[in-house]
């Protein structure tokens, strides 16, 4: 369940669930392209979205993620849109609605409203700090930073990714990839097979990480 | 209160690049980084006014907190928050311009954003509680402040004030993000150009009052390669820089040396007035 959504007060969900239809979601799909304003809003249960920027020379940087702790589209409520594409990462089930009707809830419910604004506080935070981590931080502190984030979002130690896909998440080459995995590897903390990588101990990978895991983490609410 | 007043709309009537600007910046430039001090209470005028969310508020609304709006004058170098500090009050900038700034690995500073006349500082009190980041006065000016608790209040009430915000933060989001991609895959010409642009768009003069010590650590790079870059723009006649400042001359070398990041973060700040 999105926890947006689970906090709000049953008779608030109610009404909102009424505009609201479960949707599947599937690795890869691209459910926002770069300026264009979204017309739908999602709400993952256990799909984990990711926007993606543009790094010159084809390469890409994920930018954000969004997973059950989030809504995916909220530019689309003040009519805005953003340069970056919204594609999924993780396969999964999400809610999904017309934002046209959403901005309605979001006007008269007071639980909604809030709980969108302290979305948007912890958005701030994220994009800031996987910025940082980014440029601060060693490729293995990243990677397994990235795979903190997105084994939590996804509720499985098993994450179906190539080390191409990683690398354009976190804006590197294969090869970069390919040797930071070696070293966590190695270290017992994952196991990677083509196409699939598992998270061995959590509490290990945590040590690998660097500190901006846990501060993004602090700050969801 | 009056000298103060009449320099304000001096610096607020003249255009981008006037000379009236420079004499007002040098003004302020050097002045004691205390946090900020209260200029006066006035009547405030929308045409007199500079920033961007506070013209873009329907004048119905405008009027309720205008009131609130308390004069501010922003020192070089003051620290408006502190990384984690609940926030109390709000500044939305005239020609004051703040950076929100976070530590590196190595001792350094990096600017995560900046607020200037198109925006508010310390939107994280509007939407949570605290900020994340310390927030920095990069260049002098000034601001009007507003206390959160009236904001948070009167923002729910007022539909064009709340999509004004909203908007912003919006913005502020696609700043975010496409900085942190700026800092990590630009090379420091691409990204000192940037950030004269953006300065220069936000500040009421040519002259900016950076040294190149303050450039570097809003970029995240060792002085020495702030150093060669600013050295090959003044020998392009692009810039000028001399005790503690840079005078912007021929934005044309910058904008060509600059990266996209520019035009993608000005364009999403420009949808506010849309």
């Amino acid at each position: 369940m999105n926890s947006i959504l689970h906090c709000l007060p049953p008779s608030e969900f109610k009404l909102l669930e009424a505009d609201l239809n479960p949707v599947e979601l599937s690795k890869g799909e691209v459910l926002f392209e770069p300026d264009r304003r979204g017309d739908y809003m999602y709400f993952p249960s256990d799909g984990v979205i990711s926007f993606l920027g543009d790094t010159g020379e084809g390469g890409s940087v994920e930018v954000w993620s969004v997973g059950y702790e989030g809504i995916a589209g909220l530019s689309s409520l003040s009519g805005t849109s953003k340069p970056f594409r919204g594609i999924v990462q993780v396969a999964g089930t999400a809610l999904t609605g017309k934002t046209s009707s959403l901005r309605r809830h979001f006007q008269k419910s007071n639980a909604f409203h809030d709980a969108v604004l302290r979305y948007y506080d912890y958005l701030l935070v994220q994009i800031s700090y996987v910025g940082i981590c980014n440029h601060n931080h060693s490729i293995e502190q990243r990677l397994s930073r990235w795979l903190l984030m997105i084994g939590d979002r996804a509720g499985t130690t098993e994450l179906k990714f190539t080390q191409d896909a990683i690398a354009g998440i976190l804006g590197t080459r294969r090869a970069t990839i390919s040797v930071a995995a070696a070293a966590l590897q190695s270290q017992g903390l994952i196991s990677y097979s083509p196409g699939a990588i598992k998270i061995e101990t959590r509490r290990g990978l945590e040590k690998a990480s660097c500190r901006c895991y846990k501060f993004i983490n602090s700050r969801k609410r | 209160m009056a000298s103060t007043n009449s320099s304000r709309q001096s610096a607020a009537s003249s255009t981008h690049r006037a000379p009236a600007g420079d004499k007002f910046c040098l003004m302020l430039y050097g002045s004691v980084p205390t946090a900020c001090f209260v200029i006066g209470y006035t009547a405030h005028r929308r045409d007199a006014m500079e920033n961007r969310i506070l013209k873009a508020i329907p004048s119905r609304e405008l009027r309720v907190i205008s009131s609130q709006l308390k004069p501010v004058m922003l020192a070089k170098g003051a620290v408006l928050y502190e990384a984690g500090e609940r926030i109390a009050e709000l500044y939305l900038p005239e020609d004051a311009i703040v950076s929100y700034l976070s530590g590196t690995v190595n001792g350094e500073t990096i600017e995560v954003g900046v607020v200037g006349n198109e925006g508010i500082v310390g939107i994280a009190g509007l939407l949570g509680e605290a900020t994340a980041f310390r927030a920095v006065v990069q260049i002098p000016g000034h601001a009007f402040s507003l206390k959160r608790d009236l904001l948070r209040k009167e923002f729910r009430r007022h539909e064009g004030l709340h999509r004004v915000l909203l908007q912003y933060t919006n913005a502020l989001v696609v700043q975010l993000a496409q900085t942190a991609v700026c800092n990590k895959f630009h090379s420091v010409e691409e990204r000192f150009c940037r950030w004269l642009l953006m300065a220069h768009d936000r500040a009421p003069s040519d002259i900016l009052p950076m040294t190149q010590e303050s450039v570097a650590r809003v970029l995240g790079s060792r002085r020495a390669s702030v150093s060669v870059v600013a050295a090959s723009f003044q020998k392009k006649g692009a810039i000028r820089y001399s005790r503690g400042m840079i005078r912007i001359l021929d934005r044309k070398h910058l904008e060509a040396g600059s990266c996209e990041c520019y035009e993608i973060i000005t364009e999403a700040h420009l949808k506010l007035d849309a």
